[in-house]
């Protein structure tokens, strides 16, 4: 097997070559970008399209630009390259033809795989897994997925929130998504379910730990198993801070800035503790291997 | 030029034709279309059922309108005093990422739990309907609830996508959608019986804007 240097000594044909394949890849995904920018990235649920894109497009140039890679000689890597290159056009075709939105989108996972299968076989695939692993949260579900998923989780905050204050002796009860506290009525909207959040954070969180480079793999799996936790908790306590606001201090407060912040104050207590399982795992394990040593 | 830089070519090649073809067989994006005007679709008045003041009903509360969708709310009484709750809605052609909100959702989301679902048949126009009756119970009352969801001419009873609907009857068009609900508060029973006869007559009000608008386009006959 022959490697060379993606920018290393090349012929003028290199260069060629690259830039036709990000001309093509252009000539396929501006158009749909231009599409989802005046459409589904507007939506709250996909506002972390376009930082992950950059993430993802970011990691993966690093290691092009910095490392060596092997190129393909063998035919089963190639046809498997090809294969999933070509269900991934044929995605984006029928995706965009019938306006299905979670077709084109899950398409650029399929595309991205296939050319690195193509190109450099398994063992660059392996190394680019984690850009290739975050063209997954690029996915735009269809709005009953979303519903599915916002239904239960709803449910189960109203559900946490409604107890526990009630436990703690404040006049609250739930029916439904409807939480009365005293004398108000609060409708727990769809946003309230956290399931923004959860994705935001599980999407930090991932980059966090790739961006930190864990040598103990124990470390890495208790910050990603501690993430969706994480995230629910914060939004409980986000939804209950809302409802005490509103109890003790009158429905306006609720509804007014105070909405706003305390989602954001959530969401930075969530992302440090985070790192406070991070910072504690790392204690514990490396301490552990210290004293075996 | 070696095989790596053919191949890379190649993919190129793959990449701009697929995205030179669709953007040619892609619908050309129209401008989303007026809402109906519901409210002037819908008879005030048909056989014994007169139009009254909606009282109180379970609305989806928490979404604002997007271009092009429309919802009505209605109340309709009849010469014995029963009282019929009426809810129309429309949704533009916009492709998979609408979030239809089917009653079941909504009723669940105001404290009612479904206690019973049943799906069935019914003729109107010539279209084969499909209709849902749910049993919803809360604490404060018991409501019957009856309603069909109609995306394109297809009238559909579960959530779930309709990107391989589409694509498997050939058509590539967005479709659109409406929702149709009536409901009753029942002290026992819910009379979906009743229910049938006041949709039987208040199709036959609609006028044909009507008609195209909550029941679809007929089937060619």
């Amino acid at each position: 097997m022959r490697s060379i240097a993606i920018n290393g000594r090349l012929d003028v044909s290199g260069p060629l070559a690259i830039t036709a394949l990000f001309a093509g890849a252009l000539a396929l995904y501006l158009p749909i970008y231009v599409d989802f920018a005046n459409g589904p990235w507007r939506r709250d649920e996909n506002a972390h399209a376009l930082i992950i894109m950059a993430i993802a497009a970011g990691a993966a140039g690093v290691r092009l630009s910095t490392e060596k890679f092997d190129l393909v000689r063998k035919r089963s890597e190639q046809a498997a390259g090809f294969a999933l290159l070509a269900g991934g056009l044929m995605l984006a075709g029928t995706g965009r033809i019938s306006e299905t939105v979670v077709f084109v989108s899950s398409s650029q996972t399929f595309v991205a795989a296939g050319v690195v299968i193509a190109l450099f076989g398994w063992q660059g695939a392996r190394r680019l897994w984690f850009p290739l692993a975050l063209t997954l949260y690029l996915i735009i579900w269809p709005g009953w997925v979303l519903d599915a998923l916002t239904a239960p989780l709803k449910s189960l905050v109203t559900q946490i929130v409604s107890n526990t204050l009630y436990s703690l002796g404040l006049p609250v009860a739930h029916a439904g998504a409807v939480i009365s506290a005293g004398p108000y009525q609060l409708l727990v909207a769809d946003a309230c379910s956290g399931l923004n959040s959860l994705i935001a954070l599980t999407a930090i969180g991932a980059v966090y730990l790739y961006a930190v480079k864990h040598r103990d793999w124990r470390i890495n799996a208790a910050v990603l198993a501690s993430l969706v936790p994480i995230a629910i908790v914060a939004n409980i306590t986000r939804v209950a801070a809302l409802v005490l606001i509103t109890y003790f201090i009158g429905y306006d407060a609720g509804q007014g800035f105070l909405h706003d912040g305390a989602g954001l104050l959530m969401f930075s207590a969530a992302l440090a503790l985070v790192f406070a399982v991070d910072g504690l795992a790392a204690l514990l394990f490396v301490r552990q291997a210290g004293a075996l040593t | 030029m070696n095989a790596h830089h053919f191949r890379m070519l190649f993919i190129a090649g793959l990449l701009a034709l697929t995205g030179v073809s669709t953007a040619l067989l892609k619908p050309v994006p129209a401008p989303p279309p007026a809402a109906p005007d519901l409210e002037s679709l819908m008879p005030e008045k048909f056989g014994p059922w007169r139009r009254i003041d909606l009282s109180e009903a379970v609305l989806p509360a928490e979404r604002e309108l997007q271009p092009g969708e429309a919802v009505a709310y209605r109340a309709y009484q009849d010469d014995l005093g029963r009282v019929v709750t009426l809810v129309a809605a429309y949704g533009p052609p916009l492709g998979d990422s609408v979030r239809l909100h089917r009653p079941e959702t909504c009723y669940v989301a105001q404290g009612f739990a479904i206690r019973s679902r049943a799906e069935s048949e019914f003729e109107a126009r010539g279209r084969s309907v499909a209709l849902v009756d749910l049993d919803a119970e809360s604490p404060s009352r018991r409501e019957g609830v009856t309603y069909w969801l109609r995306e394109g001419s297809a009238f559909t009873t579960k959530a779930g996508g309709n990107g391989w609907r589409r694509l498997s009857r050939g058509g590539s068009n967005p479709l659109d959608g409406a929702l149709l609900r009536v409901s009753t508060i029942n002290a026992e029973e819910p009379q979906f019986a009743f229910h049938r006869e006041f949709l039987v007559a208040f199709v036959d009000a609609l006028g044909p804007e009507g008609q195209r608008t909550l029941l679809g386009e007929a089937a060619p006959s």
